[in-house]
């Protein structure tokens, strides 16, 4: 058992753990983080995805010594965000969630590469996305969801933050 | 993998006498390879050395002269983003924006791919045409090892259980045209089935380098078919294409497994070969 230190959406911790538990596990069992979800559990679908200091990352490959001195962002902290507003809005209204499950992963890759400055071009949002998988459906949707964000964020020119 | 030990060194030095104390220790760099071999057993060390503290300080791309320095634990998403690779060196850029996708990129290392010795290590292709040299180090020094000579069979290498890779040193390219080619089941995170990367030359200049992967053991220069792409290009003589894929057939062992099998790795690495040499101009029968 190491201790590790690190943020988790604003909030400083301090645990005891086996450096090697996978990100996924402390955040869902132990922090109790529970819109990071577990499907493929080998890094080939994206619901996992969390950001590490801003970056998207799996947190199903990621040992948790890897994030000691870091910041990690889930669904969960970007309640009072913006952007976040407006990607759930436009999901929601593009029909880009079904069952729901890679949601979360698809709202975190997508929430980063909007702040990074991403472009209303559906090729770039389909690269930017390409490691996210949904079953439900068909992508079409998921893809028109972000498009609709995008397009709006840069119409009134704000970028992420917390309102 | 409770009872495993995780060392994490904060400095070179510290590593360096890490793996002088415990040789063939496995470095845990972007943890994209790693975790799933610890997760399903297929790995069972009794320590692991893990290499974040020391990410910031090898995470670099410099030029020294006419060189470029890349510290191992660079991020796929850095070289795919950097504009002076995507100028210059633009097939280690391609490749790197082509592994996994985003969330990969960002985790895994240049370092750890060339490490993690799979045949389909997709940034290896380009580092062979641009004839990279490796930066080893251990508590005993550093040496360079020209990334050809770095593997031996399936997964082993030139690597010293006390070495571990530093930087990769990449002489400035000759003036040629670059081809960067990935087949796998679907766009993005899939295990290449086969890639080549390809350097070729005005006709006047005669160069022409290509590597694969996933077509044997390790990547590979395709030597048989450069010489004999060199030999007719300075006799002024017609490519011609069953020459060619016979010459593929010498250089290449692919295998059957669970991406593919080798019939259709050697018939689809013809057909991407062939098309890129028309593509580069070469006339080709």
């Amino acid at each position: 058992m190491q201790t590790v230190r690190f943020k988790a959406n604003g909030h400083g911790y301090s645990l005891t753990v086996e450096p090697l538990k996978r990100l996924l596990d402390v955040l869902r069992e132990d922090l109790r983080l529970t819109s990071v979800k577990e499907s493929c559990g080998e890094g080939e679908c994206g619901s996992c995805t969390v950001l590490v200091d801003g970056e998207p990352v799996l947190a199903c490959l990621m040992p948790v010594i890897q994030i000691d001195g870091k910041e990690v962002t889930t669904v969960e902290g970007l309640q009072d965000d913006t952007l976040y507003h407006e990607l759930e809005l436009a999901l929601s209204e593009a029909g880009a969630v079904q069952c729901g499950f890679c949601t979360p992963g698809i709202i975190m890759n997508s929430w980063s590469w909007l702040t990074g400055g991403g472009s209303a071009e559906p090729d770039r949002i389909r690269i930017a996305l390409a490691g996210n998988l949904c079953r439900c459906t068909g992508y079409q949707k998921i893809l028109d969801g972000v498009l609709l964000a995008t397009q709006r964020v840069n119409e009134r020119g704000f970028s992420g933050g917390q309102s | 993998m409770s009872a495993l030990q995780v060392l994490s060194p904060v400095t070179q030095d510290e590593l360096d006498q890490m793996l002088a104390e415990y040789p063939g220790t496995p470095l845990l760099a972007g943890a994209t390879d790693l975790m799933p071999l610890l997760r399903h057993g297929l790995l069972q060390p009794e320590r692991i050395i893990n290499l974040q503290k020391l990410r910031s300080e090898l995470d670099s791309i410099a030029e020294q002269g006419r060189e470029l320095v890349i510290g191992s634990m660079t991020s796929m998403s850095s070289l795919a983003a950097s504009s002076l690779l995507r100028e210059r060196f633009a097939l280690l850029a391609e490749a790197a924006g082509n592994i996994g996708a985003r969330q990969i990129q960002q985790m895994a290392t240049l370092g750890g791919n060339i490490a993690n010795a799979s045949p389909s290590a997709d940034s290896v292709p380009p580092l062979l045409v641009y004839e990279a040299v490796l930066v080893l180090q251990s508590a005993a020094g550093t040496r360079e090892l020209p990334l050809c000579d770095f593997y031996l069979d399936y997964k082993k290498m030139k690597l010293a259980p006390t070495e571990w890779i530093q930087a990769v040193r990449i002489p400035e390219p000759p003036a040629a045209l670059t081809f960067y080619r990935k087949t796998g089941a679907r766009r993005a995170q899939a295990i290449a089935k086969l890639s080549l990367a390809a350097l070729i030359g005005q006709p006047e200049s005669k160069l022409f380098r290509v590597a694969a992967g996933a077509m044997s053991p390790y990547p590979e220069r395709l030597t048989a078919v450069e010489d004999y792409v060199k030999q007719c290009r300075s006799k002024g003589k017609t490519l011609r294409e069953v020459e060619i894929r016979k010459k593929l057939e010498k250089d290449l062992k692919p295998i059957d497994d669970i991406r593919s099998t080798a019939g259709y790795r050697l018939q689809v690495a013809g057909n991407t070969l062939c098309g890129i040499i028309k593509e580069a101009g070469l006339e080709l029968d």
